[in-house]
């Protein structure tokens, strides 16, 4: 995916002189501390993370803004990831903005070894707020820090 | 009115490989996608009653071949281990398809259409995979088991390298969300969910143990005794022999992950007499992409659609299905897609396992073929889900045919809990 920078916007677009990857701007903007997401320019709309076009009015044409961090913790459970080789927790989380999105859940009060206590947090509305990491491989990540 | 195949298919011929390990099990022994490709094809092939000059077209479904043998274009190679390419002058076409543990399901459909389309009327479809074992060009049919690293890497790569991974979104994990959402949804407490897992962990055993080509085709109550248990109850509650892996989901509750393969071979319908006596018909097919994450997680929209367009292009209604298979990557893609599909009423699924509806045996039966439990080669698993089905729908299935014969089966395969397929197949 490519993009075409015009001022304090990006245009995804087959061409241009200022051509620039989302992704890689995405986790730019990650390591200077920005949690970014895109608004459709056609409809409104905001993606998390960023995608191509616009699902909801098929525009190309999106802006990055800053996301509010705010979302509730809809579902979440606990196990490993064995490649990286922790035990953590995972939500998926609807973000205030409306996006859907999973990652992990940064709750220093859940006891590992009583994996059955994540029953409490499913359907269990509980705010969180995106929060930046690195994850064991060292590349930038959004977690979800649980508010009490 | 939903879409029709412009040209009806059939199905005249199947066959799979042993299930098992490329570095383990007898019968498949230091074989590499070739061979296993070609047995299938060659089994495929004679229970049509036909040659390779004969098949105008190869579509191979495959996830990982670059991760386990360095491989790209299997088009290529197989169709002339298939005997179709050059050498008697045939001069076919052949291509790989890729769609994670759906990879072979695509392929069918792809053969499927180019048949409806009036491109070719006899094709082989159908799936290839080694994801145990490691073969290169260093050391040629000779693979040695995977380093755990490299079987994590075969599975890791279907996440979006862009965001799942960095983001430690793991699919797992979704799906435990998946039935922790089913249990609060119908009021199972933990024991009652147990009960309910072992019982399908029971169906898929005893559907499979009658199965010869299974991986795992052993009774439960053998491995139970063998591990010094009296049942296979306390086995399966065992730590030990069946520890936790994504709360409350234990390692039996996951895939018994194997190597194979599995072709078919279809045929336009109004030739297919010509061939197989007992045709078994395409009736419908539908394919709807989502993410594993949804506003209720106990239902998935992607799994209703595929199989609303399935039932659409087949003129069925999910009453009409007598037997399904259903890909349980995880026990939740048990319960779940099979009260999506329509198959069970809602809150039904958990309940009928109890009851032990599910099995050969049952009113409601599903995975004849063992499900994951019996083995998971996972690019196969669509035309392994289809072979089985259209043995049974033959009435040849055996030791465990249902009686009576099964008019209607239902094939729901699903790469990566985001990309549901359903094959509907009728005699």
């Amino acid at each position: 995916m490519i993009v075409v920078q015009r001022g304090m916007q990006w245009f995804i677009s087959s061409g241009g002189s200022e051509v620039q990857p989302v992704v890689n701007l995405f986790y730019n903007y990650l390591k200077k501390e920005n949690i970014m997401g895109f608004r459709c320019s056609g409809c409104g709309i905001i993606l998390f993370p960023p995608q191509g076009l616009c699902p909801n009015c098929g525009s190309n044409d999106f802006s990055w803004i800053p996301m509010s961090g705010r979302g509730k913790l809809m579902f979440a459970s606990v196990g490993p990831h064995r490649m990286m080789g922790i035990q953590f927790l995972q939500g998926t989380v609807r973000l205030e903005e409306g996006s859907w999105v999973s990652g992990m859940v940064l709750d220093e009060s859940f006891d590992l070894s009583k994996p059955e206590k994540i029953l409490g947090y499913n359907e269990a509305d509980i705010n969180v707020v995106m929060e930046i990491i690195q994850n064991p491989e060292g590349a930038k990540a959004v977690a979800f820090r649980v508010l009490r | 009115m939903g879409r029709r195949l412009a040209r009806p298919v059939d199905i005249i011929g199947v066959g799979i490989t042993k299930l098992g390990l490329v570095t383990e099990t007898a019968e498949i022994m230091n074989m590499t996608s070739r061979e296993l490709w070609t047995w299938a094809a060659y089994e495929a092939m004679q229970d049509a009653g036909i040659t390779p000059k004969e098949i105008d077209a190869l579509f191979v479904g495959n996830m990982v071949s670059e991760l386990s043998e360095d491989q790209y274009h299997l088009g290529n190679i197989l169709i002339q281990w298939t005997g179709m390419g050059t050498g008697n002058g045939a001069w076919k076409s052949a291509v790989r398809l890729e769609g994670a543990c759906a990879s072979s399901s695509h392929a069918i459909r792809q053969g499927v259409f180019t048949i409806a389309a009036g491109m070719y009327d006899i094709v082989i479809a159908g799936g290839v995979e080694i994801n145990n074992a490691k073969i290169g060009s260093k050391a040629p049919g000779e693979p040695r088991r995977m380093t755990n690293e490299e079987r994590l890497r075969c599975i890791y790569c279907h996440y979006d390298q862009a965001w799942d991974l960095p983001q430690l979104s793991l699919q797992d994990m979704n799906l435990s969300q998946w039935i922790m959402a089913y249990m609060k949804r119908y009021g199972l407490d933990i024991e009652t969910l147990y009960d309910v897992l072992d019982a399908r962990i029971s169906s898929n055993n005893f559907n499979g143990q009658f199965n010869p080509k299974a991986y795992w085709n052993r009774p439960l109550e053998d491995a139970a005794a063998d591990a010094g248990f009296s049942n296979s109850r306390e086995y399966l509650r065992s730590s030990e022999h069946n520890p936790i892996a994504h709360w409350p989901l234990r390692l039996w509750d996951g895939p018994r992950r194997c190597d194979g393969a599995g072709t078919v071979i279809l045929c336009a319908a109004e030739l297919s007499k010509q061939f197989q006596q007992k045709p078994i018909h395409y009736l419908g097919t539908g394919n709807s992409h989502g993410t594993s994450l949804s506003e209720k997680m106990y239902t998935h929209p992607m799994i209703i659609e595929s199989s609303r367009q399935a039932y659409e292009m087949a003129g069925v209604s999910p009453g009409d299905i007598d037997a399904v298979e259903v890909y349980d990557y995880l026990a939740s893609e048990y319960l779940i897609p099979l009260e999506d599909l329509g198959y069970f009423g809602r809150g039904e699924v958990w309940k009928a396992l109890i009851e032990g509806r599910t099995t050969f045996k049952g009113d409601r039966p599903v995975n004849l073929s063992g499900g994951s439990s019996a083995g998971s080669a996972v690019g196969s698993i669509g035309v392994i889900q289809t072979y089985y089905l259209v043995k049974q729908l033959r009435g040849e299935a055996g030791a465990n045919q249902i009686e009576p014969v099964p008019r209607i089966g239902l094939a729901y395969d699903c790469g990566a809990a985001r990309d549901a397929v359903v094959h509907i197949f009728g005699r």
